[in-house]
């Protein structure tokens, strides 16, 4: 779950641990807890470097990128973030060279399956999100899709992700790696382990 | 008796005019020969790649005539204080929902092609199942993501598995 969701956890957890999930990392939280045998880890989204650098250890840091100009800095931001979020906005405009430097950080990227449902709506060309398929199925970059869930009941089963994954042109190995092993070793980066 | 020198002469013209016929005949014959092969060379090809090709595209094509249906099993969480205990939900009201944002996501034409149809919603456990044509198995469950609300209701749309027969699916639900 994403941008600093003030649902009661234990609603979440029952509705994740229904859809499937083990792991859940949420906004928010200072620490780790298991609920409903879903464990659930705090995560810092920002696009200031400086905020992420102040995040203690445990926690996962995500540098969100809206425009191109996020990626100016793109340098400073090894070993400072887990992984790079890619939101609504940037899906539409990331032009190929942006991608370039995204694929230079040698981060995963995390792509919010509800972003590309709004981005739909608004009936926009996905030219961001074209370009970063076409890049994932060179193999050069690791792709993470999450629901980008604020509330509960946007929680999305993981065979929905891979499903719209797939329609969108990525293929089926990459998008189940995206919902499963791409993740999972993001996690075990935060010495969380393998559940 | 000695021929005359008349007759030997015949002779050897006869002689000629037999050779020349012999080698224009052979000369034809070779022609003809040629175009034969010529002809025999076409139909081999036509027989090696045109006409085989079409040959198995038909029987690829009777294969593939028929598209199998799938039978997708399908549950609707509904959370919140927002909702009664005694809530439930009308069948046509799901099965629209379903297939707006089908429509909404991949337009009229994919919705009439795909062949969505619920056979089975129990409005007591929120689970149903939905029928569709098998090429259409990951936009349907993409559909699903998509649904928000139905009736004024906000709900997720859970894929629980998918079946080949209607009776194996109705099992996999009541167990």
């Amino acid at each position: 779950m994403r941008y600093g969701s003030t649902e009661k956890l234990d609603k979440v957890a029952l509705i994740a641990k229904k859809l499937g999930y083990r792991i859940m990392c949420v906004e928010g939280l200072s620490k780790s807890l298991l609920l409903s045998d879903v464990l659930f880890i705090p995560r810092k989204t920002s696009s200031d470097i400086n905020e992420l650098l102040k995040i203690k250890r445990n926690t996962l840091k995500v540098y969100l990128i809206n425009s191109p100009s996020d990626l100016k800095s793109y340098p400073r931001l090894r070993g400072v973030a887990a992984l790079v979020c890619l939101s609504c906005k940037a899906l539409n405009v990331l032009t190929p060279k942006h991608v370039e430097r995204l694929v230079a950080l040698g981060l995963p990227i995390e792509v919010a399956i509800r972003d590309i449902y709004k981005a739909l709506k608004e009936r926009g060309y996905l030219r961001g999100l074209d370009h970063l398929i076409s890049t994932v199925e060179s193999g050069k970059v690791e792709l993470i899709a999450c629901s980008g869930a604020s509330k509960h009941l946007e929680l999305l089963h993981p065979k929905v992700i891979i499903s719209t994954l797939i329609e969108l042109g990525v293929d089926e190995v990459n998008a189940l790696k995206a919902v499963t092993s791409a993740p999972a070793k993001v996690i075990r980066g935060l010495e969380y382990g393998a559940r | 008796m000695v021929p005359d020198s008349t007759s030997i002469t015949a002779l050897v013209f006869l002689s000629l005019v037999l050779a020349l016929v012999a080698i224009l005949v052979s000369i034809f014959l070779i022609v003809r020969y040629m175009s034969i092969a010529k002809h025999l060379k076409l139909i081999s090809e036509a027989l090696s790649g045109k006409a085989l090709k079409r040959f198995v595209k038909a029987i690829e094509e009777r294969k593939s005539k028929k598209i199998r249906k799938r039978y997708l099993i399908f549950e609707i969480l509904i959370y919140g204080n927002e909702v009664n205990p005694q809530y439930s939900m009308e069948r046509a009201k799901v099965e629209g929902a379903i297939k707006e944002s089908f429509r909404e996501l991949f337009g009229s034409l994919a919705l009439s092609r795909s062949g969505i149809s619920l056979v089975y919603f129990n409005d007591k456990d929120m689970k149903g199942v939905l029928r569709f044509k098998a090429p259409y198995r990951t936009k349907i469950i993409t559909a699903l993501g998509y649904v928000k609300e139905i009736n004024g209701v906000r709900v997720i749309v859970v894929p629980l598995g998918i079946s080949g027969t209607l009776k194996k699916a109705l099992s996999k639900l009541r167990k």
